[in-house]
C-alpha cells in the first residue's frame, strides 16, 4: 500500500510541479526607433512651389510644438505645429487630436512618404492627395500611420506667441502662434457671434488694428465658440497665422486667445481702416 | 472499498488539492459519456444525427434544427433556462454533469414524464449521490494550444450510516497563455452532493455547487484584419499595456447555486416530487469604454487599408500592418498617455465592469399518478421569483484620475453627452466606483401543465397543456440625461400570459418498426431581456411586442433491426410574431438610431436521416444526413427613430422573405464509429460536412428604401470537421481495492481545416455609398487542429 501512496503521490508532484513550469510566453513589443535627420520647418517649406504637391523622399524629419489643435472643434483633422523657424499644418485623419497631441507637445515628425501641398497657399503636409475630380484633395496622415510618423518627444508647456504687426504679417508666419497688439473687431461685425454656429457655417470676421491694417479672425462653424458674440473691446489676440489665397488671416484656439477690453481705438490711423 | 490506510490518502488529497482543480468544458459531457461507455448496440435513445453533431457541431456553426436558443436543462427536476433567467448557467454550472449518471435527453418538443418540453432540445440530469459507489477519482487535463491546465478532484462516499451518501467535486483551470488570442480563463470550484433515503420509496437530494469562473471573450473580425494579420487564430480584442498582456473583454461569474429534492412515492399509484433552489450571488462582464478619443478598437473601419481609396496608401498600410502586427491588438500604453497627458488626469478610456446582482428562488413540484398500467396522468409546476440588480463599475482607468459619469454616444465626427445621473451632474468616478446605468429588474414566472400518457398493444400516446403568467418590473436608481421620465423609479408590472400544447403519437408497425408523430402549439410570453427598448436607460416595452407564436409537427419512422438501426425524422417549425430592438449608429441619418422590428415570422424546414450499426460486437459506426431550411417566411415590419429624441425617421417593411434567419449549415453529413481495439482500448472518430452555410443577415439594411441597392448576403465555405479520441485504461487489484489509471487523447480538427465557425453582417452600414466592404460582415475563426490530454487515477 506505501507503495501505491508513493506513486499516487509522486504523479500529484509531477502534475503539480509540470503546471507550474508552463510559464507565460513572452510577447515583446518591438517597435523600430527611427533615426532621421532634423530639418527646419523652413527649410521643408522650402521645398513647396505653391499649387504643386511634393513627395518627402528623403529620411528626415522635424521637430516641432504644437501649437493649436482640434481641442475647441476650430480645427478639423489638423494640428498646427512650429519650430523655432517657422509653422506648418499637418492634416491627421483623427478626430480628438487634442487627446493624442495636446498644445506643448514636442513631436518629432518624420516626413518620408508625405506630401507637401497648399490650400490656398496655406502649406500643410498630407498623407494622400487625388486630382482624379479636377480639383485637389488631400488626405491626412491615417490613424495607424501616427505612430509610425508622429513621436512625442517631450513637453514644452509655456509656447511664446511672436508679437507681430500688421506689416510683418507675412508667409513666413504661416502656421506660427501670433500675437497681435491693438487691434479690435469691426464696428459693423460687434453685434455678429464668431461664426455661424446653428448652421455650421464658417466665418471671417474683420480685425482691425489701430495703426491700421485689416486682419480676419476665420472661425469654423463646427467651433464650440462659433456661437459666442465677438467682444467690441480693443486689446492683444493671440492666435495661428494663416491664409486663405491673399487674405491674412488668424485663428484663435479658444476664446481665451482674445484679450479685448480696452476702449476702442481712435485717431487718424484708425480712421484709414 | 477503501480500508483505513487510505482514509489517510483520502484526507491528503483534500488538503493538496483543494485550491486547484479543473472545468470540465464544452466536453465535459462528453468525457462523461466516455468514463462509463462501451460500445453495445443502440445505446443510444437519441438519433445518431443528433449525438454526432452536440458534440462535432461547434466547429461548423451547427444549431439544432435552426434553432438559436435550442437547449433546456433540467436539474433534479428544476428548469435552469439561461435566456429566461437572464444568466449565464454554463459558467455557473461548469463541471457538475460529471455527477450525473442519469441524463436524458429529448429532442423535437416531446412531452414526457418531465413536462412539456421548454425547447426543441431539453437535457433532464439527475444529480444523485447514491448513484455513486465509494471511490476517488482525480483527473488532469491539459490543452497545449490554449496553455489549458485543469484538475479535477472526486470523492464518493458510497452509502454511509443511516443511508445517507454524499459527494464532493473540487475543480480547477488555470491557463498559462500560449497563444493570447485564445485568452485565457481559471477555475475554481465545487460540487457537494447528499442523498438521503429515509425508505424506499422516500428520499432526499441535497446539490450545492459553486464557481468562481473567469473567462476572456473572443471577438470577431473582419476579412480584412484576418488576413492582414496573417494569424488563423487573430482575435482584436486584446492588446499590451507595459509589455503585459490586457484582456479588456471578460466574463465572471461568482453564483452558487443550492437545490433541495424531495421524492416520494405515496403507494403503488401515486407519488410527488418538490424541488427548491436558491441562487445568489455575481455574474459581469468587462468591457473596454470611452469617450471623446478615437476608437481604441484596432480593426474599427477608418483604420483599415480599405478605406483609403489612394493606392499608395493603401499599400503603406498594408505594409505597416505587415511590419507591425501588434498595431492589430489594442494599445493600452496609448489610451494610458492619453488619460494622463491632459491637466488634470481625466481617463477617457477605462475598463469597465458591468454587474448584475443575482437572487433567484426556484420552485418546482411534479405529482404522477398512475391510473392504471396503460394509463398516466402527471402535473408540473414551476416557479421562477428573480431580482437583478445591474450596475456599472470603473475596473481600471488605465492611469487616469477619474471618469465622468457621461452617457456618450460618440459617432464618427461628432459626440452627444448626456449625464448618467442628473441628480449629480458631472460626478467623478474613481476606480471602484459605480457610473452608468442602474437598475433592477424583478422577474415572477409561474408555469403549470398537465400531461396525460395512454398506451395499448400497438398506440402509445400523450398529450400535454400547459399554462403560464410572467410578470416583470424595472426599477431605476438614477434618472438619466436622455430619458429623465423614463429612466428612475419603478416602472408598471408588466403582465404576460403563455400557453402551450404538446402531444405525441407513437404506432408500433411491428416490434423493430414503428411510427412518430408529434406536434406543439405554443403561444410564448416574452422574456425580460427582449422586452424593454432599452432597459439600462428607460422602462418603455419595446414596439411590436406580441405574444411569439410557436407551430410544429416532427414525423419519425424508426426501424431497430438486429445489428443495425436507423430513423428518418421529417420536422416543421414555424415561428410567428417574433421582435426584436437594436441601436446603432445609421450613416444616412448620421445620428445613433432605435431600431426595432416586429411582426417577424420564420420557418424551419428539414430532414434528418441516420443509421447506427454494430459489428462484432467491438464496432460501433454511425451516419447521418440532414437537410433544412431555415428561413424568414414574411416581411415584418419595422421603425428607426433617433434615439435620443424618439423621433421618427423611417417606418415600413424590411423585405427579409426567404433569407436565412441564422447562421448554420443546410446540408450536413456526418459519420463516426467507436471501437474498442482490446479490452482496455477504446477509440473513436467523428466527421461532419456542412454545405450551403449562410452569414447572418442585417435586417435593416433591407428595409424598402434600400433593399435595391443591397446584394445577397455572402455564404461561408463549406465545413468539415473531423476528431478523434483515443483511451486507454489500466486497471490493477491493491488488496480490496481495485485502481484504475485511465489516459485519455483527444483531438480535434484533426486535418488542421481553417474556416470560420460563423459570420454576421454587421448593424452598421455604409448607407450613402453602399460599399459592402466598409463594414463588412465579421467572421469568428475556430480553432487549428488541437489535442486535449487526460489522465485519470481512480479508486474504487
Amino acid at each position: 500500500m506505501k507503495k501505491i501512496q508513493i506513486t499516487f503521490f509522486a504523479c500529484l508532484v509531477f502534475i503539480l510541479s509540470t503546471s507550474a513550469c508552463l510559464k507565460q510566453a513572452s510577447f515583446a513589443n518591438n517597435i523600430n526607433n527611427r533615426v532621421d535627420s532634423i530639418v527646419s520647418i523652413k527649410s521643408v517649406k522650402k521645398l513647396h512651389y505653391t499649387g504643386e504637391f511634393e513627395v518627402v523622399q528623403q529620411n528626415m524629419s522635424i521637430e516641432a510644438v504644437v501649437v493649436a489643435n482640434d481641442a475647441s472643434n476650430n480645427l478639423y483633422k489638423t494640428i498646427a505645429v512650429q519650430d523655432s523657424t517657422a509653422g506648418i499644418m499637418i492634416l491627421l485623419d483623427g478626430i480628438n487630436l487634442y487627446q493624442e497631441f495636446p498644445i506643448g507637445a514636442v513631436l518629432r515628425i518624420q516626413l518620408k512618404d508625405l506630401i507637401l501641398t497648399d490650400y490656398r497657399r496655406m502649406v500643410q503636409i498630407v498623407a494622400a492627395i487625388d486630382t482624379s475630380n479636377g480639383s485637389l484633395q488631400t488626405t491626412g496622415i491615417p490613424s495607424p500611420l501616427f505612430s509610425k510618423h508622429i513621436v512625442i518627444v517631450k513637453d514644452q508647456p509655456n509656447i511664446k506667441p511672436i508679437q507681430v504687426n500688421f506689416k510683418n504679417l507675412h508667409d513666413s508666419l504661416q502656421g506660427r502662434l501670433i500675437k497681435l497688439s491693438n487691434v479690435e473687431f469691426a464696428s459693423a461685425d460687434t453685434n455678429l457671434s464668431f461664426a455661424d454656429k446653428k448652421n455650421k457655417i464658417g466665418a471671417s470676421r474683420a480685425l482691425k488694428f489701430c495703426t491700421g491694417g485689416t486682419v480676419y479672425l476665420r472661425t469654423s462653424g463646427y467651433a464650440d465658440f462659433a456661437g459666442i458674440k465677438l467682444p467690441s473691446g480693443n486689446g492683444d489676440l493671440v492666435g495661428v497665422y494663416s491664409v486663405y489665397n491673399s487674405e491674412k488671416q488668424v485663428f484663435i484656439r479658444d476664446t481665451s486667445d482674445i484679450l479685448l477690453k480696452n476702449k476702442r481705438c481712435t485717431g487718424a490711423a484708425w480712421l484709414k481702416n | 472499498m477503501l480500508n483505513s490506510e487510505n482514509n489517510f490518502l483520502k484526507v491528503c488529497c483534500i488538503l493538496l488539492l483543494i485550491a486547484i482543480l479543473e472545468q470540465a468544458s464544452a466536453q465535459d459531457v462528453l468525457l462523461k459519456e466516455e468514463d462509463g461507455w462501451i460500445p453495445g448496440m443502440l445505446q443510444t435513445k437519441n438519433s445518431a444525427y443528433f449525438q454526432l453533431l452536440q458534440f462535432n457541431g461547434y466547429g461548423i456553426g451547427w444549431k439544432y434544427r435552426g434553432f438559436e436558443n435550442s437547449s433546456t436543462l433540467t436539474i433534479n427536476g428544476i428548469e435552469w433556462n439561461s435566456k429566461k433567467l437572464g444568466v449565464d448557467l454554463n459558467a455557473a454550472m461548469f463541471g457538475i454533469y460529471t455527477l450525473s449518471r442519469t441524463e436524458k435527453i429529448t429532442t423535437g418538443f416531446v412531452p414526457t414524464e418531465n413536462g412539456l418540453a421548454a425547447s426543441p432540445v431539453m437535457r433532464y440530469v439527475n444529480m444523485n449521490a447514491s448513484d455513486f459507489s465509494k471511490n476517488i477519482t482525480i483527473s488532469n487535463r491539459f490543452q497545449p494550444l490554449t496553455g489549458s491546465f485543469q484538475t479535477n478532484f472526486i470523492w464518493s462516499t458510497g452509502r454511509l450510516k443511516k443511508s445517507w451518501y454524499a459527494q464532493l467535486k473540487l475543480q480547477h483551470e488555470q491557463s498559462f497563455i500560449q497563444n493570447p488570442a485564445l485568452g485565457k480563463r481559471a477555475l475554481k470550484g465545487f460540487v457537494f452532493n447528499m442523498h438521503k433515503s429515509f425508505t424506499k420509496h422516500q428520499y432526499l437530494n441535497i446539490n450545492f455547487w459553486y464557481n468562481h469562473r473567469y473567462q476572456t471573450k473572443q471577438s470577431p473580425s473582419v476579412n480584412e484584419v484576418l488576413k492582414l494579420s496573417e494569424n488563423e487564430l487573430y482575435q482584436p480584442g486584446w492588446g499590451w499595456l507595459d509589455g503585459e498582456l490586457v484582456f479588456p473583454n471578460a466574463k465572471t461569474s461568482k453564483l452558487p447555486i443550492v437545490q433541495v429534492q424531495y421524492s416520494r412515492k405515496i403507494n403503488e399509484r401515486h407519488r410527488f416530487q418538490v424541488n427548491w433552489a436558491l441562487v445568489k450571488g455575481i455574474q459581469s462582464v468587462d468591457g473596454l469604454d470611452w469617450t471623446s478619443v478615437k476608437d481604441p478598437r484596432p480593426d474599427y473601419y477608418k483604420y483599415l487599408p480599405s478605406f483609403y481609396k489612394d493606392s499608395v496608401l493603401n499599400n503603406r498600410l498594408k505594409q505597416f500592418y505587415k511590419e507591425h502586427p501588434i498595431r492589430l491588438q489594442i494599445n493600452f500604453d496609448e489610451m494610458r498617455r492619453v488619460n494622463q497627458s491632459n491637466k488634470d488626469k481625466r481617463a477617457y478610456y477605462i475598463i469597465s465592469k458591468e454587474k448584475a446582482n443575482i437572487q433567484m428562488a426556484q420552485q418546482a413540484f411534479h405529482y404522477y399518478f398512475d391510473w392504471t398500467d396503460r394509463m398516466q396522468f402527471s402535473f408540473h409546476v414551476n416557479s421562477i421569483l428573480e431580482q437583478i440588480e445591474k450596475t456599472n463599475s470603473v475596473l481600471d482607468l488605465l492611469g487616469g484620475n477619474y471618469f465622468l459619469n457621461y452617457n456618450t454616444w460618440v459617432s464618427d465626427d461628432d459626440a452627444s453627452v448626456f449625464q448618467f445621473d442628473i441628480n449629480q451632474p458631472d460626478q467623478k468616478i474613481k476606480e471602484g466606483d459605480i457610473w452608468g446605468a442602474h437598475y433592477s429588474i424583478k422577474n415572477i414566472d409561474q408555469q403549470a401543465s398537465a400531461l396525460f400518457f395512454w398506451q395499448s398493444d400497438r398506440i402509445e400516446s400523450s398529450i400535454g397543456f400547459g399554462y403560464g403568467l410572467s410578470y416583470f418590473q424595472r426599477e431605476g436608481f438614477n434618472q438619466n440625461g436622455l430619458f429623465p421620465n423614463n429612466s428612475i423609479g419603478k416602472s408598471s408590472w408588466y403582465f404576460f400570459p403563455s400557453q402551450k400544447i404538446q402531444w405525441q403519437l407513437m404506432y408500433k408497425y411491428s416490434p423493430r418498426t414503428y411510427i412518430k408523430l408529434n406536434s406543439l402549439f405554443h403561444q410564448e410570453s416574452p422574456n425580460w431581456i427582449d422586452a424593454f427598448k432599452n432597459i439600462a436607460m428607460q422602462d418603455n416595452l419595446t414596439e411590436y411586442l406580441l405574444p411569439i407564436h410557436h407551430l410544429g409537427l416532427n414525423l419519425g419512422v424508426y426501424y431497430l433491426g438486429m445489428n443495425y438501426r436507423t430513423e428518418v425524422q421529417f420536422f416543421s417549425y414555424h415561428q410567428k410574431n417574433q421582435s426584436g430592438r437594436t441601436s446603432f449608429y445609421h450613416d444616412f441619418y448620421n445620428a445613433f438610431v432605435q431600431a426595432n422590428y416586429g411582426l417577424f415570422n420564420s420557418n424551419k424546414l428539414g430532414i434528418e436521416w441516420s443509421m447506427e450499426s454494430q459489428f462484432a460486437t467491438r464496432f460501433n459506426h454511425q451516419l447521418a444526413i440532414g437537410w433544412g431550411n431555415y428561413t424568414i417566411s414574411n416581411n415584418p415590419i419595422y421603425s428607426i427613430q433617433s434615439l435620443g429624441s424618439n423621433y421618427p425617421l423611417e417606418s415600413g417593411n424590411l423585405h427579409l422573405s426567404k433569407l436565412p434567419e441564422l447562421s448554420t449549415p443546410k446540408v450536413i453529413l456526418a459519420l463516426g464509429s467507436q471501437g474498442q481495439l482490446s479490452n482496455s482500448v477504446r477509440f473513436g472518430i467523428s466527421s461532419v460536412f456542412a454545405w450551403n452555410r449562410s452569414i447572418e443577415v442585417d435586417y435593416f439594411r433591407r428595409s424598402f428604401l434600400w433593399e435595391k441597392k443591397i446584394i445577397s448576403p455572402e455564404q461561408l465555405p463549406n465545413g468539415f470537421i473531423t476528431n478523434c479520441f483515443i483511451n486507454k485504461n489500466i486497471s490493477y487489484k491493491v488488496k480490496d481495492d481495485q485502481h484504475q489509471i485511465r489516459l485519455y487523447l483527444q483531438f480535434q480538427n484533426l486535418f488542421n481545416m481553417q474556416f470560420s465557425v460563423f459570420a454576421f453582417e454587421q448593424t452598421r452600414y455604409d448607407y450613402k455609398g453602399h460599399d459592402p466592404l466598409k463594414f463588412a460582415p465579421k467572421y469568428l475563426q475556430g480553432y487549428p487542429s488541437n489535442v486535449f490530454l487526460q489522465i485519470i487515477y481512480q479508486i474504487n
